[in-house]
């Protein structure tokens, strides 16, 4: 029969931290895989057996997931409307813009038109997202990256009308949002992905 | 086997009878428990334990207490005066949920073999 060591707390503790920052419920989390695994140990279970049913019973999405679960049960919904504006006009914006593309390069007619209704949907929905993300932060985990993708979505989408619309200072206005995106959104949102599976690859190293 | 959406309706009201038989308990010991009187047929799993908890404290019908039980910290949850009130409030709307589940699928029953 296989000893829970200090060595295999210190593994769990780590990949609990490394996935919840609620420090009651990290303690939570450590305390209950620790269990776990050392009944599955008394049963004759090796460790890394123990450690991969405890996880796939507990947390079998990640224990990230429960403290999602936690403050999505603990926080108010964005409400009816917000949603529906964020996706109805993401949508229109996504057709509008794709189709104006294919117009423009067509040369066909109303391509501006199309691209222009496009993109005041674009800034309508970046519009929505970033009120929904400043005040239900508790709801986004990853606020920075969602702020900043809503900052530079809009400012983009409103460069995109002036130039459409030949108003002074679009170039500007659709580099700045362009910057935006490039230099803080994509870097964050990558980071963020690379964190959520550091578990994993420390796990399978 | 209920599934996981079945069981976190009534999840809340598992947990404070739970508390309310044996005093104080934390997250393991819940799961453990609901595992043994059910006969591993209902298994706490994805998470749903701890958001139930977490939403019990928030509203104010449990309290936690941090122990030390060997060199690692452990919270365990308790009834409050106000969770001690819900618990037969809960019950009985549980019961009676259970009641009309038994009467509509008992229809449907019937209709199906009529």
């Amino acid at each position: 029969m296989a000893e829970f060591t200090q060595q295999y707390q210190q593994e769990i503790e780590r990949l609990v931290k490394t996935s919840v920052h609620d420090p009651q419920l990290q303690m939570e989390l450590i305390d209950h895989c620790c269990c776990s695994i050392e009944e599955q140990l008394n049963e004759g279970m090796s460790f890394d057996e123990a450690f991969a049913i405890t996880l796939q019973d507990l947390a079998p999405h990640g224990m990230h997931e429960i403290e999602a679960q936690v403050k999505l049960i603990l926080t108010p919904q964005i409400p009816f409307t917000m949603k529906i504006t964020m996706y109805f006009f993401g949508f229109v914006a996504a057709m509008f813009i794709l189709i104006g593309f294919t117009f423009k390069a067509f040369h066909w007619p109303m391509a501006s038109q199309m691209m222009f209704i496009g993109f005041v949907s674009l800034a309508t929905s970046m519009l929505a997202l970033l009120t929904s993300a400043i005040r239900f932060s508790s709801l986004y985990p990853n606020r920075l990256s969602t702020i900043s993708g809503g900052i530079g979505g809009f400012t983009f989408s409103i460069g995109c009308i002036f130039k459409l619309m030949h108003w002074p200072g679009a170039s500007m206005i659709s580099l700045l949002g362009m910057a935006v995106i490039t230099l803080i959104f994509v870097p964050l949102f990558f980071w963020r992905l690379y964190q959520a599976d550091h578990g994993t690859l420390k796990r399978a190293e | 086997m209920p599934t996981n959406e079945l069981i976190k309706g009534t999840l809340g009201t598992i947990i404070l009878k739970l508390l309310q038989e044996n005093g104080k308990m934390y997250g393991y010991d819940i799961t453990r428990v609901v595992k043994q009187r059910t006969d591993g047929k209902i298994l706490l799993k994805e998470g749903s334990l701890y958001p139930a908890l977490h939403k019990l404290l928030a509203e104010g019908l449990v309290k936690t207490e941090e122990m030390l039980i060997g060199n690692r910290p452990r919270v365990y949850y308790s009834l409050t005066p106000a969770g001690k009130k819900q618990i037969a409030i809960r019950t009985e709307e549980l019961a009676g949920f259970m009641e009309s589940i038994r009467t509509i699928m008992g229809i449907q029953t019937t209709l199906s073999h009529g």
